[in-house]
């Protein structure tokens, strides 16, 4: 029976067995029962297989641990002989072939002694030989085993014996070199360093020689302590770009791997650059009104035509010009981010043999980058003389936070220094600072240049745009001004009667009238001339006639050019005229009375092309095609149409439009390069307007404070017993020392008579604020800068001025005695500020800053749309509409994360609530960084 | 290792899955203590939420929403927090809620495994009954699907047969400890 329920259970009968088989099950009580039974023993075995499995698992995962490789920079002194297998001569073992380590791969490598060589083996050791190092014998061959880990160590049989005592293995290798089979010694004062790779160091690992015995064992002797020698890359090995430039880069389309490009591009960015950017043009410059007085016609067609009246005078043009210098950005700013000319500096020479130019201090300057502390590197770069660890301790000792760990963990490595490290590289600091500086300058000149050249060719176009806008009017004026007499002195022809003299005053559009009777004529011929068309009207008993004739005109592939202009030129009026463009017809009307010429020119590369013909009376629609001509040609067919009663020649307009084709072209790639300056400056500057300034050690004491001395009264969003205080630093942002006085005894300047000081006394009815004066300026101003912070305001700042730095060379023992470098498990959960918010207000909150939670004024019905989930939970929980309800919420905050931790209770429970509401309500570049911060440090404190 | 990778050998029961799934051990355990888990407890833990993922990923059909580092990550979470809401008075009652749907999954998955074991409770107590050897015979058998004459070479039977008439011994004795339970 068991077998037939096992089969059934594991799915292995038939279809219709299986149906029969439950069939019986749905009638014997006895059997289905047997059938659970059997069911839940499979199950429940299965489970504890997997768990048994699970911890197996675990015990082979702590055996192996135990045998963890840790990283080592060695130097392998040149010493008896090459390697840690040396085999003493007169104790070789009897049978050759059964050598120790005879079962691991062997890694050959041909060596040209000419060069220095590095190598790497498959497992990630890594030696440098350097040249000549067996002496001159060309190229050799050099053998490399290696048992690294748990399971090769045991399958060579080797064990880890020095004399009785057990080692602790980090790695074992053997290093043998060899010419035509002869083993080779290291030369006289060469030597070879090894790397070996780890996730973990630990300082007493030590290197010993391995010596076998007779009967094959080895025994460890000789210990040496390991040097931590830091190994010195090239600059080109060595990633200095701030996390996520090279991303950036490749993102816009250009290419990463062109060090030489993103180089250029980096340092391109000086140290002044905060946010600000150079005003570029969107559009095409208009003629702003109070430049020329505009009047608006209306054309044939019904669109409306601008015919501006006061063209400008010269030095008018100055005046635009003056008016179009851009305003150099603001170069002050108080947050110390690291600059690029910072980080050119350090690329040079001189710091080619420092510990700038190795991979531990690229993964240091990776967080400072983060950090965007400029302080923390320049404490790096004055002590290159010390081991990096003094350096590491130091930094860590001023930062906060997931940051500070980091730096402990590097602190606790206790790294070296490089080979070549001296005492004199106590003096690369001063020499870093003056290059910073140099580079810097250089970096801001170059902008500069590039700056005002887009200045100049702005300005230059603004001019050009007057002047041609000016002339266009000018002839514009004149030309109307005399087609409306020649259409006058015909409509007085044909109606038989005499044109009254003198004609139309210049520069305005009142028609003389000269008798009541002559009213309607003159505005018929007056509209005719003005929308162009055509009049027909009788006077006096005659026809009177003006006609006007449309004409369209379209281009063969137009499209193929850069700009395509078309021109009428009529032979009695004193300029040509300009036909638009209305869809893909160029069309205008012509008056019967005048003779046209048509001319068309465009451009393209550079080169011209040109049509011309005369026009018939009525030429309806023209198809025409235009033939390539010299620029030369071109001028001289033109110079036919100057008419010297023109403001401008038919060359000069197509000069300015030529001009005006280059100028925009230009103007859409600097608007290109610009957006794409201010994307990498986003990731230059990371803490430009991120809220990572916020995470520095002032704001964090900040915090403290305020919580145990300002908490009580004040609240940052909500009036308590004292004012809501978010918002209040940007208020008093210009005197804020009024600010600290008032915060340390407020009492005082009441009684002095200070104006402000009795307008928030009398406001708050007399009610005093507790004195602070156990509070130093700098604790007040941090707790101002942690205000600041939390307020969220638009442009957030660095510690406030004057605010104390902690000083650079403040020297903290390495030692464990430091509380700051010893094992920190402690959760970073103990400095919370508590901020009271209390949910049954929730009508009446006011709006607050983005970042602070919650934005909305209704909260519930914020958390119903963003945190469904919670929302449900809370509602299942409690009853929301019950009048004990209430709900309050503190933040923690781990760089930008903010968890928060929301207590509910009713008269009967209470319930705490953990939400992540970092991932909402950020801008994207912040939700970005949150997630790079906290995906590495936070989320695994 | 690939996910992909890892997935195939936890399916087949290699001992190297299992093994590889302790490299993300240190991270979680460091969350762990940081939130006030004591060092010794988070090995337990730890080992839950992999009997969590081992145990899903025993459905063929399973298919993992992210990475399997983050998908432990967050039942280890919640294995914490359900265990202290469950064994601390005053040290951090905390509720978690699954804001995420990788979270509500796992949240969703270890429900399923207490209440898997909860009802099974007395199949384990009658597998605890019967001899290592019938319990190991039983767990070869089900959990990865020995054929009878691996079962035989394994626990040195002379033939399958034997080794057949063995595991519906063991079977048995452990039916009549489970009735016996249930009856009492």
């Amino acid at each position: 029976m068991e077998e037939m329920i096992d089969n059934y259970l594991l799915g292995l009968l038939s279809e219709a067995e299986t149906k029969a088989f439950e069939l019986r099950i749905a009638s014997d009580d006895k059997l289905a029962r047997e059938v659970t039974i059997q069911r839940d023993l499979m199950q429940a075995a299965k489970l504890q297989g997997l768990k048994l499995e699970i911890n197996n698992a675990y015990r082979k995962v702590r055996m192996g641990k135990m045998l963890k490789t840790a990283f080592i920079t060695t130097l392998l002194a040149a010493l008896v002989g090459l390697g840690i297998f040396y085999i003493t001569q007169n104790k070789k073992p009897k049978i050759d072939t059964t050598e120790v380590g005879a079962s691991l791969p062997n890694n050959l490598f041909e060596i040209d002694n000419t060069k220095d060589t590095v190598i790497e083996t498959p497992s990630g050791l890594i030696f440098h030989i350097p040249a000549n190092a067996f002496g001159d014998i060309g190229s050799y061959d050099l053998e490399i085993k290696e048992a690294l880990d748990a399971l090769d160590i045991m399958e060579t049989g080797l064990s880890t014996m020095s004399d009785s005592n057990l080692l602790a293995t980090a790695g074992m290798f053997k290093i043998t070199a060899s010419k035509d089979g002869v083993e080779l010694q290291l030369a006289d004062g060469k030597q070879i360093t090894a790397q070996v790779p780890t996730d973990e160091v630990d300082p007493d690992i030590m290197l010993f020689d391995g010596v076998e015995d007779s009967t094959g064992n080895v025994n460890w002797v000789n210990p040496k302590k390991i040097k931590n020698y830091l190994v010195n890359r090239s600059f080109d090995d060595l990633n200095f770009y701030p996390p996520g430039y090279l991303a950036k880069v490749a993102e816009n389309g250009y290419d990463e791997g062109n060090k030489q490009f993103t180089d250029s591009l980096y340092w391109s960015f000086d140290c002044g650059v905060r946010g600000e950017y150079y005003n570029i043009p969107t559009t095409s410059m208009t003629i702003s009104a109070n430049r020329v007085s505009l009047t608006t016609m209306k054309r044939a067609d019904g669109s409306l035509d601008t015919i501006f009246y006061k063209p400008l005078e010269a030095h008018e043009y100055d005046t635009v010009y003056e008016e179009s210098q851009y305003q150099v950005p603001n170069s002050e700013s108080d947050i110390k981010q690291i600059c690029p000319a910072s980080i050119k500096a350090l690329q040079t020479k001189r710091f080619a043999k420092t510990y700038i130019a190795t991979k531990e201090f690229e993964q240091r300057l990776q967080h400072l980058f983060e950090i965007c502390d400029e302080t923390s590197l320049d404490i790096y770069i004055a002590n290159l003389d010390k081991d990096i660890c003094y350096a590491d301790s130091i930094v860590a000792s001023r930062m906060s936070g997931s940051k500070k760990e980091i730096f402990q963990r590097f602190a606790a490595q206790k790294l070296g220094n490089t080979e070549k490290a001296n005492p004199a590289f106590a003096k690369l600091a001063a020499y870093h600072k003056k290059k910073k500086d140099a580079f810097d300058q250089a970096a801001k000149r170059a902008r500069d240049k590039v700056l005002s050249k887009y200045a100049k060719a702005d300005a230059d176009k603004e001019v050009r745009d007057l002047k041609q806008a000016a002339d266009e009017n000018k002839d514009r004026i004149d030309n109307y001004h005399k087609e409306l007499n020649t259409n006058m002195v015909e409509a007085y022809r044909q109606a038989g009667l005499p044109y009254p003299s003198p004609p139309l005053p210049k520069g305005t559009y009142i028609i003389p009238i000269t008798t009541m009777g002559w009213k309607n004529l003159d505005k018929y011929v007056l509209e005719s001339t003005t929308t162009r068309t055509s009049l027909k009207t009788t006077y006096n008993g005659k026809d009177i006639s003006i006609e006007y004739h449309p004409l369209s005109v379209q281009i063969e592939n137009e499209d193929n050019f850069d700009f395509v202009r078309v021109y009428l030129i009529p032979d009695k009026l004193p300029s040509f005229q300009k036909v638009n463009k209305k869809g893909i017809f160029y069309k205008e009307t012509l008056n019967e009375l005048f003779d046209y010429e048509l001319v068309c020119v465009a451009q393209k590369d550079g080169a011209y092309y040109f049509y011309q013909s005369e026009l018939a009376k009525n030429p309806g629609s023209k198809f025409i095609s235009l033939m390539p001509k010299s620029r030369k040609e071109v001028q001289r067919l033109l110079q036919k149409y100057n008419k010297s009663t023109s403001a401008r020649s038919l060359s000069d307009e197509l000069e300015y439009e030529a001009e005006t084709f280059l100028y925009n072209k230009d103007l859409k790639k600097r608007q290109k390069k610009e957006a794409f300056r201010r994307e990498i400056e986003e990731v230059i500057w990371p803490c430009l307007d991120g809220k990572v300034s916020c995470a520095e050690a002032i704001v964090e004491e900040g915090e403290k404070l305020f919580a145990a001395n300002c908490a009580s009264c004040h609240n940052l969003n909500n009036k308590l017993i004292g004012p809501a205080l978010a918002g209040i630093v940007d208020k008093y942002e210009e005197d804020y020392q009024w600010l600290i006085a008032f915060t340390k005894n407020n009492q005082k300047l009441i009684k002095s008579g200070d104006d402000r000081a009795n307008a928030i006394y009398k406001e708050y009815n007399g009610a005093p604020m507790n004195v602070f004066e156990n509070l130093s300026d700098d604790q007040i101003l941090s707790i101002y800068s942690y205000i600041d912070c939390m307020s969220g305001s638009a442009t957030p700042r660095g510690p406030m001025p004057g605010a104390s730095e902690p000083t650079i060379l403040k020297i903290v023992e390495n030692d464990s005695k430091d509380p700051a470098l010893s094992d920190t498990t402690e959760p970073i959960t103990l400095s919370i500020p508590i901020i009271p918010f209390d949910i049954t207000q929730r009508d009446t909150i006011p709006q607050t800053s983005p970042n602070t939670f919650p934005t909305q004024t209704n909260l519930f019905a914020h958390l119903m749309t963003e945190y469904p989930a919670f929302y449900n939970q809370l509602e299942q929980d409690f009853d929301l509409k019950d009048s004990t309800f209430h709900a309050s919420f503190r933040v923690i905050h781990c760089n930008l994360k903010r968890t928060s931790f929301i207590t509910a209770s009713n008269a009967n429970k209470t319930e705490q609530y953990e939400i992540d509401m970092s991932t909402i309500g950020m801008k994207a570049r912040e939700r970005k960084k949150f997630f790079e911060l906290c995906s590495q440090d936070c989320a695994r404190i | 290792m690939k996910d992909s990778l890892l997935l195939t050998k936890l399916r087949a029961g290699d001992p190297k899955g299992f093994q590889k799934l302790y490299d993300y051990f240190p991270v979680i355990q460091k969350w762990l203590v940081a939130n006030g888990c004591e060092k010794n407890q988070t090995q337990d833990i730890f080992q839950q939420a992999l009997l969590v993922l081992c145990e899903k990923v025993q459905d063929p059909a399973f298919e993992l929403s992210a990475k399997i580092e983050t998908y432990l990550f967050s039942v280890s979470k919640f294995v914490w927090y359900n265990y202290a809401r469950k064994n601390s008075g005053k040290n951090l009652p905390l509720k978690q809620v699954p804001t995420e749907l990788l979270e509500l999954e796992a949240s969703n998955d270890l429900d399923a495994l207490y209440e898997k074991e909860t009802k099974l409770d007395y199949a384990f107590k009658a597998l605890e009954l019967i001899s290592e050897r019938c319990k190991a015979m039983l767990q070869l058998f089900y959990l990865k699907k020995k054929t009878m004459a691996e079962l035989a070479k394994e626990f040195g039977f002379k033939s399958e047969k034997v080794a057949k008439n063995q595991k519906y011994k063991c079977l048995q004795y452990a039916k009549q400890k489970a009735l016996q339970l249930i009856s009492e």
